[in-house]
């Protein structure tokens, strides 16, 4: 009984002797690389148009303002790290070359599911912060934007001379921090 | 009379000569050996980590892309007795970049033997069978991600310590 019992534990031993790969060498090959965050701000005006600045009820101070463009801030691959980015408006009174009247006005700022009752006033100057997790995935941050005069602007424009090229130019600008 | 006396002489001389008897023999054996020669089996990293590969950006590291050399196998054999199979078997995990960011890249290996590529995941192997005497043969290692890894790097966390690990292993049944 003895002798049967070692004969086949033998025989397991062989057989997985002769089955089992016999490894003769081995190295290793290492496969480095990199994913650069994907980052992308846009800036877009919408519906470029010339406003009546004492006509247009929404473009008074306390109208709900008119939607002059958006901006986007698109992070695909977001830095390993938590990051925080500033958004700051720099702007001056609405003017024209015709005329030395100013106008003040000041920037509405809401998310794109936002109501305009939400809207957050920006002075020159005044920035907001958004910040990307450091979780994978797409980070998409729109607002949109909308004008309307301060009340000395609007009081400005009652006596302001008359022209149609009144403009001004607001610039958007995003930071790292 | 003479004539006749020199012709005998020399009919005994050749008759001698052609019946001259073996008197002794024997023979010797040139005794020869060749050892079984060595076996070298080397894997080369090609692409140093500096040259690290802009998962995002580089055409050849796509989904179809041609894939990006990454290192290389060589087998050099001398001197074997008989013809031995031989398994090359790849073995490696997907992309991480460690730390706290959960994102894995799947990819798959591309071997070249010069002629062609095959494609390779991970646990797959190479077979190829030595010859008796010299044989040598080598293979390069390529990258690519799989349409998966494609996918999954558009969304991943930026960073410059992707890395993963190809085990690469010889054996015989």
């Amino acid at each position: 009984m003895k002798k049967s019992l070692i004969i086949v534990i033998t025989m397991v031993f062989i057989g997985m002797g002769l089955s089992a790969a016999d490894p003769i060498g081995s190295g290793s090959i290492s496969f480095n690389g990199l994913i650069e965050a994907g980052l992308y701000f846009t800036v877009s005006e919408v519906d470029p148009q010339v406003y009546n600045l004492i006509e247009n009820e929404d473009l008074q101070p306390d109208g709900d303002g008119v939607d002059i463009g958006t901006w986007t801030l698109r992070v695909d691959n977001p830095p390993v790290e938590e990051t925080d980015y500033t958004v700051t408006y720099s702007y001056d009174s609405l003017s024209s070359e015709e005329t030395s009247d100013t106008i003040e006005f000041i920037i509405l700022e809401r998310k794109d599911d936002e109501t305009l009752d939400v809207a957050v006033e920006k002075e020159h100057l005044s920035s907001s912060s958004i910040t990307i997790s450091s979780g994978s995935g797409l980070n998409v941050d729109t607002r949109i934007l909308s004008a309307r005069l301060t009340v000395d602007g609007a009081a400005d424009a009652l006596l302001a001379a008359a022209s149609e090229f009144y403009q001004a130019e607001i610039t958007i600008a995003l930071a790292a921090e | 009379m003479k004539k006749i006396l020199v012709l005998s002489v020399l009919l005994v001389l050749v008759v001698f000569g052609v019946s001259a008897a073996t008197v002794g023999t024997g023979s010797l054996n040139v005794f020869g050996l060749i050892g079984e020669g060595d076996l070298e089996f080397s894997v080369n990293q090609t692409l140093l980590v500096a040259d690290r590969i802009d998962l995002i950006n580089d055409a050849d590291v796509q989904s179809t892309g041609s894939g990006v050399e990454v290192g290389n196998w060589v087998f050099d054999a001398e001197n074997q007795a008989a013809a031995v199979d031989y398994t090359v078997t790849y073995t490696y995990d997907a992309l991480t970049q460690g730390g706290a960011s959960p994102d894995t890249i799947a990819y798959e290996l591309l071997i070249d033997d010069g002629t062609s590529a095959a494609t390779k995941v991970s646990g797959e192997t190479t077979t190829f069978t030595a010859t008796s005497g010299n044989y040598n043969t080598s293979r390069d290692v390529l990258v690519r991600l799989t349409a998966a890894g494609e996918t999954a790097a558009a969304s991943a966390a930026a960073s410059s310590n992707y890395n993963s690990t190809v085990t690469v292993e010889l054996s015989t049944l």
